[in-house]
């Protein structure tokens, strides 16, 4: 898999949030500034988890690849977990018939599994057989995200 | 009372997208998670999806997302919290705090 740099990264994040304002771009609003420059707690420990440090997990319907639920948690998590497969199911709306279901996992967040990135205003949806993302015209747009910060050692 | 985590989640479309935040289990925790933005009349939900507790056996109850609480104490011995948002049609952000009490 294709590495970005980070001025890739930086990019495709001012592409990831156009469509949604100004809130996420990077160096223009307060939770912004913090992602560049994060605040400090007490004790002085900061870690800012970002996109790069959270795994996704795409749960999608394995006949049609309709993308069902998506779900971050950091790598190191899943040794927590038992099963994974049960654990990630066990998010996803209980209306849903569980055995129509499987699990993409990406290593970085925002990377299809050939290595192209996640563009916003595309449509997307999972090829079953090749258990990858792909381009649909029937599929959802992945332009959104998940942005955290931890001012404390809770890891 | 201090901020252990802050977070945002924001998509288009329809999704529900959920992240995971680990706690510590000596402290107590409050959390609360509430929309910040709703562009559309489609139904949007910002809530937390699960709680788990323990650091040997792991016990996690699972909030459906409805009534789907968007704050909560969350019970002593509390190791993990999964926080989400749905949205269908249109785009939402939500943002939230976990603070450990």
């Amino acid at each position: 898999m294709k590495k970005k740099s980070s001025e890739t990264r930086r990019r495709f994040l001012r592409h990831s949030t156009g469509a949604l304002g100004l809130a996420a771009l990077p160096g223009t609003l307060g939770a912004a500034k913090q992602r560049d420059r994060p605040a400090r707690s007490r004790d002085g420990k900061v870690v800012l988890l970002t996109e790069e440090n959270l795994r996704a997990y795409l749960v999608y319907d394995r006949e049609n690849g309709k993308i069902m639920h998506r779900h971050r948690q950091p790598a190191e998590l899943e040794a927590q977990v038992g099963d994974l497969r049960e654990h990630i199911l066990n998010l996803v709306d209980p209306s849903l018939d569980r055995g129509q279901l499987d699990i993409l996992v990406l290593d970085e967040n925002e990377i299809a599994l050939d290595g192209s990135e996640i563009r916003a205003g595309m449509l997307y949806q999972v090829d079953p057989s090749a258990k990858r993302l792909e381009v649909a015209r029937g599929g959802q747009p992945l332009d959104g995200g998940v942005r955290v910060w931890v001012f404390s050692d809770e890891t | 009372m201090n901020v252990a985590w802050k977070f945002e989640i924001w998509g288009s479309g329809n999704f529900t997208e959920s992240v995971a935040l680990s706690l510590n289990t000596s402290y107590r925790y409050f959390v609360e998670t509430y929309l910040t933005k709703k562009n559309g009349d489609d139904y949007s939900h910002a809530y937390i999806l699960q709680v788990c507790r323990g650091s040997g056996p792991i016990l996690c109850g699972v909030s459906p997302e409805n009534p789907g609480h968007s704050t909560e104490f969350l019970p002593a011995g509390s190791s993990r919290v999964i926080v989400a948002l749905k949205n269908t049609g249109g785009s939402a952000a939500s943002a939230g705090v976990v603070y450990r009490l």
